[in-house]
C-alpha cells in the first residue's frame, strides 16, 4: 500500500519556516549589536580569540559566523543511559522523554498529604517513585534539602539518585568545582571517564540570565561540560513583559539570542560536544508578577522554540507537565493534561519540569503518579495510525456485513489489546453513581510503592568507589 | 482650592505629557504645590494602589502612572516647601553576592519608589561591605536584601551580619525576599520582615519606617 510511505505521526507547528529564518536573524543581530554580558574572563577571552569583540563592562559583542560555525559542529543528537549502562533515552527526531524534579523547598508527604519542608531522606522516597513510574525517564536533581548545608546538598541527592533509582539524571551542581566532582560519581556509574563520555549517563542543567546576561559560574559550568562532553541544556526562563518583550516574536529572538550564546561558548571550548536546546519561554503575570509555569502563551513559546530547535537540527527540552497551582486540582490537572500533549505534539525531545507545582516550590509524589497516567495517555495518541492491508480491515468489514458485530471476530481478538488501557484513571460501568477519588487512589499507590517496591541495589564495587569519592567532598 | 479632581483623572489616565501639562496649568493658575501633590498626584497614586489589589490595574499600568507622577513631582519641586520633598523613608535594596538575578528586586524597588519612598538600587551581585557602605553613606532607614538561588540565601545572612559587625543593625530594617526564603527563614537570620512579592514588599517598608 502506498500510504506507509507516507505515515504521519501527529505533530504540529506553529511557525513557518520563513518566521523561524526571520526570528533567527533578530537573534544574530541582537548578538552584534546589542551583544550579551559574559561575567567570565575565559569565555571572554576564548570568543575575542575568535573574532569577538569585547568591551571593558564584559559587553560581548559575537558575531553572526561563530553562531553559524556553532551550528555546523553542534550534533544533531545524543543518546542518555540508564544506570545500568542501556542506550535508553535518545534525544533525536521523534523521540519524547519526561524529566520531572525529584526534590524542591517543600514536599507533599503522602502520608499526611500536607505540604512541608523536604528533607534529605526524602530524596530517597522520590527515587523509588521514579524508577517506578514507566515514563519518567531522566529524573531531575534540583539540590534541595532544608536538614543539609546547601554547599553539598546537590551532591547528596544526586548520590540518593544513584543508590535508589536506575534512570538517567539530570542536575544543576552548586558551583563547578561541585560539578566536577558529580563527573567524577557518573564516572564511576558509567564505568570509566571513557565510557561516561560515549554513554552519558548525567546531563547539567543550566541558565542565562535573561535578558542577555551570562553569570561566571554557569558559563564555567558550560565550558566544562564541553571539556567533558557531559550534555548540557542552557536554557533561558524569558518573561514576556518582564525579562523579554511582551510580544512573542521579539521574546523568541532574545531568547533565541541567549541559547545562541551559550552554544558558541559551548561549541568553541569543544565542537561536537553534546548540547541540548531549550527554554522556558513566559510571561510574567502582571497581576501577581509570578512567572507564568502554565498558561497558552508558555505552550504556545516553547512550541515556537521547539520549531526552532527542529529547523536548525537541534535537540529540544521541553517545559510541561507543570502547574500555577499549589496541589494536584482541577486546575493542575487541565494544565498537567494540557502541556503533556502539546510537549509531544511539538516534538520536544526532554521534556521537563513534569509534576513540579507552586511556581516550581513544591513537588508531591501523588502528581508524579498522575502525570505518569497522562504521559501514558499522550504516547498512545502520539503512535499515531498505521494503514496497512490488516489495519483497514476491508474484508473483515465485509465478512461482517451491514449490521453485524466485531465482538467475536478473530481480528478484534488480535487487535483489541492495542487500546489505551488506563492504570490509575477510571472508566466505571454504567450505574455506579459514586465518583473515584483519583487522587486518594494515587496517593495509596504512592504508599504502597514506598513499603512494597525494592529497586535492584546499585554494584556493592560502585557504592564502594562512591563512598571513598565522598570522603573528597562530604566534609564538614 | 483648586480643584484638582482633573489632575487624578490625568494622572490615572496614564499619559505624561497631558499629565505635566495640567499640572503646569495648575501652578500658572495659582495652585498651591502641596495642595498639587497631595489632593492631585497622590490621591491619585492611592487610587492607582487600590485598583492594583482589586485587580482593576495591572503591575506595568500601575508603574507607568508613578513614572508620570515621579516626573511631575520634578516640575512640582521649586514650588514645595523643604520638608514635604523628604521621602517617606529612604530604602537600599540589592541582590546579594554570587546572584545575577534581576527582575524581582528592581519590580520591589520601581513599587517602592511608587509607594513614595526614596530607593537605592545597588544592582546585582552585591557584597556585604557595599551594603555596609551603602547604609552608611546614605542614612537609609531600610535594607532589602534580594535572592532567587538556594545557594546565594546563605550570603543573606552573612550581609545581616556584617550590617550588625558594623554597628548599623539599630538604624536600619532588613528585610529579604525572593523565591527561596520565607518568613520563617527571615526569622531564622534575624532580618525584621519578608514579603512575597512586590506590592507588599512596598507596604511592608512603609510599615516599617511608619
Amino acid at each position: 500500500m502506498f500510504a506507509n510511505f507516507t505515515q504521519i505521526t501527529p505533530r504540529m507547528r506553529v511557525l513557518s519556516d520563513s518566521q523561524i529564518k526571520e526570528i533567527h536573524l533578530g537573534a544574530c543581530d541582537i548578538l552584534e549589536r546589542t551583544g550579551s554580558l559574559i561575567h567570565n574572563e575565559e569565555a571572554r577571552n576564548l570568543l575575542y580569540s575568535h573574532g569577538a569583540v569585547v568591551e571593558n563592562n564584559g559587553l560581548v559583542r559575537i558575531p553572526s559566523y561563530l553562531v553559524d560555525r556553532a551550528l555546523n559542529t553542534v550534533p544533531e543528537r545524543f543518546v542518555l543511559c540508564d544506570r545500568d549502562g542501556n542506550r535508553a533515552y535518545r534525544m533525536e527526531t521523534g523521540k519524547t522523554h519526561f524529566s520531572p524534579l525529584v526534590d524542591n523547598i517543600d514536599i507533599i508527604d503522602p502520608q499526611t498529604r500536607q505540604r512541608r519542608k523536604f528533607v534529605a531522606a526524602d530524596a530517597a522516597r522520590m527515587a523509588k517513585i521514579m524508577d517506578y513510574t514507566r515514563h519518567m525517564d531522566v529524573v531531575q536533581v534540583g539540590a534541595f534539602a532544608a536538614d543539609l548545608p546547601p554547599e553539598i546538598v546537590d551532591r547528596v541527592n544526586i548520590r540518593e539518585m544513584m543508590l535508589h533509582q536506575r534512570k538517567a539524571i539530570s542536575f544543576s551542581p552548586s558551583g563547578p568545582d561541585a560539578l566536577l566532582d558529580v563527573i567524577e560519581m557518573a564516572s564511576i556509574i558509567a564505568g570509566g571517564r571513557e565510557q561516561l563520555k560515549m554513554n552519558p549517563y548525567m546531563m547539567k542543567l543550566g541558565e542565562p540570565i535573561s535578558p542577555l546576561v551570562h553569570d561566571d559560574h554557569a558559563i564555567k559550568e558550560l565550558m566544562i561540560c564541553a571539556e567533558h562532553r557531559m550534555p548540557i541544556v542552557y536554557y533561558p526562563i524569558p518573561m514576556g513583559g518582564a525579562t523579554a518583550p511582551a510580544t512573542s516574536a521579539g521574546l523568541l529572538a532574545q531568547s533565541h539570542a541567549e541559547s545562541l550564546a551559550g552554544l558558541v561558548i559551548h561549541q568553541l571550548t569543544n565542537p561536537g560536544a553534546p548540547f541540548l536546546y531549550g527554554g522556558v519561554a513566559t510571561v510574567m503575570d502582571m497581576k501577581s508578577t509570578v512567572c507564568v509555569y502554565g498558561g497558552p502563551e508558555l505552550y504556545l513559546q516553547c512550541a515556537a522554540l521547539s520549531d526552532i530547535a527542529t529547523y536548525f537540527h537541534l535537540p529540544f527540552w521541553g517545559t510541561a507537565g507543570c502547574t500555577d497551582t499549589k496541589a494536584l486540582d482541577t486546575q493542575g490537572a487541565a494544565e498537567i493534561g494540557m502541556s503533556c500533549l502539546l510537549a509531544v505534539l511539538t516534538g520536544a525531545n526532554l521534556v521537563h519540569d513534569v509534576a513540579l507545582l507552586d511556581q516550581a516550590s513544591l513537588v508531591d509524589p501523588t502528581t508524579v503518579l498522575f502525570c505518569d497516567e497522562v504521559i501514558d495517555h499522550v504516547k498512545h495518541f502520539m503512535r499515531g495510525i498505521q494503514v496497512t492491508d490488516e489495519t483497514l480491515a476491508i474484508d473483515v468489514i465485509d465478512s461482517v456485513g451491514a449490521g453485524g458485530n466485531y465482538l467475536i471476530q478473530k481480528h478484534t481478538l488480535q487487535n483489541f489489546r492495542s487500546f489505551w488501557q488506563p492504570t490509575y484513571f477510571t472508566r466505571p460501568a454504567m450505574g455506579v453513581s459514586e465518583a473515584h477519588d483519583l487522587i486518594k487512589a494515587l496517593n495509596e499507590k504512592v504508599i504502597d510503592i514506598e513499603e512494597n517496591y525494592e529497586v535492584p541495589p546499585l554494584d556493592p564495587d560502585k557504592v564502594a568507589a562512591l563512598q571513598e569519592l565522598e570522603k573528597k567532598w562530604l566534609k564538614g | 482650592m483648586a480643584d484638582l479632581s482633573k489632575v487624578v483623572e490625568i494622572l490615572l489616565g496614564g499619559d505624561k505629557d497631558k499629565l505635566i501639562a495640567e499640572v503646569q496649568a495648575n501652578l500658572n493658575g495659582g495652585a498651591d504645590g502641596k495642595d498639587i501633590l497631595n489632593e492631585g498626584l497622590i490621591k491619585g497614586m492611592d487610587i492607582v494602589g487600590e485598583k492594583m489589589e482589586s485587580g482593576d490595574m495591572f503591575i506595568p499600568e500601575v508603574l507607568n502612572c508613578a513614572m508620570n507622577m515621579s516626573a511631575a513631582v520634578e516640575i512640582l519641586k521649586p514650588h514645595l516647601p523643604e520638608e514635604s520633598g523628604s521621602a517617606k523613608g529612604k530604602v537600599v535594596i540589592g541582590t546579594v553576592k554570587g546572584d545575577l538575578h534581576d527582575i524581582g528586586k528592581n519590580l520591589v524597588a520601581m513599587m517602592m519608589e511608587s509607594a513614595g519612598m526614596t530607593v537605592i538600587n545597588l544592582g546585582v551581585d552585591i557584597a556585604p561591605e557595599q551594603f555596609v557602605a551603602k547604609i552608611k553613606e546614605s542614612g537609609a532607614q531600610i535594607v532589602a536584601l534580594s535572592a532567587l538561588l538556594t545557594t546565594t540565601m546563605a550570603m543573606m545572612k552573612k550581609t545581616i551580619d556584617a550590617i550588625s559587625e558594623s554597628g548599623l543593625r539599630d538604624q536600619v530594617k532588613i528585610m529579604i525576599g525572593g523565591a527561596p526564603v520565607n518568613q520563617d527563614f527571615a526569622e531564622q537570620i534575624g532580618a525584621d520582615g519578608y514579603a512575597p512579592d512586590a506590592g507588599s514588599a512596598a507596604r511592608l517598608a512603609k510599615e516599617l519606617v511608619a
